[in-house]
């Protein structure tokens, strides 16, 4: 499968779902101002925190389902993220509608009536919503201990600092270095697909997502920006090609060595896989 | 049930308690500002 490209400009699909709630809680707002313009204090304020609590509950919830989409988008199955957005946004709407329906109305639902209300909020958001995808319902995925949200976090930063490279060696005239930035980038890009395919390796990998790449995103851009201002044939010249040469063949070995490392740990579960498997076998009388 | 099916039952439920609290806070005080 040939590597995606990380587009920053990419646009995510509109989130009309996230945006319900937003339309249906507006009217709130108008209508806490024109209690306080009467004078009905406990009415205003009621209305006020529906209208906040509804409109935190859209956010945190537009903010699942984004989580949700992107781990789609990305063939991530991991749990989305360690705050359950959505299941957390539904239970402040339902307080905020609570409170609206006990106080916010002058001819209120009483504590019971609006009980209901709550419940029913609960319901609708579970139906639109859904509280969490089917990642949380696996344990194999849920002990990895990385969660969508973290692994997108950690690859677009990567997928950030492989760009400015790229950017960074357009200015770059050395056709020799042009054509090893480009290896080292497809070799980035290469880890962070293995990393989306199994997301395990990313605790691995953290350091050189982190580190190295920053290292060789600030090398890459400072070379870009000073060599045009040193003359090329002069010594000052030569000792800055040769230094980023130096730099260019320790990123290459790192990234070698990471691929290789990635490998390998692929390699040693397969291992264990075969002996526990061969272990199961020969308990059970099968070898 | 089908997702298109709970998705559906799920916007009602939405609009008949979020949007009909709004809605009941706003008209009901229509009197009052028009008034």
């Amino acid at each position: 499968m040939a590597v995606k490209r990380y587009d920053p400009e990419a646009k995510q699909p509109a989130l009309w779902r996230g945006i319900l709630l937003y339309v249906l809680a507006f009217p709130l707002l108008p209508a806490a101002l024109f209690a306080l313009q009467d004078g009905h204090q406990v009415v205003a304020l009621a209305r006020g925190a529906g209208f906040a609590l509804a409109m935190t509950a859209a956010t945190l919830i537009r903010k699942g389902i984004r989580l949700d989409n992107e781990a789609i988008r990305r063939n991530l199955r991991r749990r989305a993220s360690t705050v359950r957005y959505r299941a957390v946004g539904a239970g402040l709407l339902a307080l905020g509608m609570f409170l609206v329906a006990w106080f916010g109305l002058y001819t209120g639902y009483g504590p019971f009536g609006s009980a209901l209300f709550a419940v029913a909020v609960l319901g609708g958001c579970y139906l639109y919503y859904d509280f969490d995808g089917p990642g949380r319902k696996d344990p194999d995925i849920a002990a990895v201990g990385i969660t969508t949200e973290e692994l997108v976090e950690l690859l677009d930063e990567a997928e950030g600092r492989i760009v400015a490279i790229e950017n960074a060696s357009r200015d770059i005239a050395n056709v020799e270095f042009r054509d090893r930035l480009r290896r080292i980038t497809s070799g980035a890009r290469s880890i962070l697909e293995t990393i989306e395919r199994d997301p395990v390796d990313a605790r691995r990998a953290r350091k050189f997502l982190k580190v190295y790449l920053d290292g060789a995103r600030q090398v890459t851009e400072g070379y870009a920006r000073t060599h045009r201002a040193v003359p090329a044939g002069g010594d000052d010249g030569q000792t800055l090609e040769d230094n980023f040469r130096r730099v260019l063949t320790t990123i290459e070995t790192v990234i070698d060595e990471q691929q290789q490392k990635l490998l390998e740990n692929n390699l040693s579960e397969l291992d264990v896989q075969i002996e526990v498997l061969q272990l199961q076998l020969e308990k059970e009388g099968v070898t | 049930m089908p997702k298109s099916l709970q998705r559906i039952i799920g916007f009602f439920i939405l609009l008949a308690t979020v949007g009909q609290l709004s809605c009941q806070a706003l008209i009901a005080q229509a009197p009052l500002v028009l008034g």
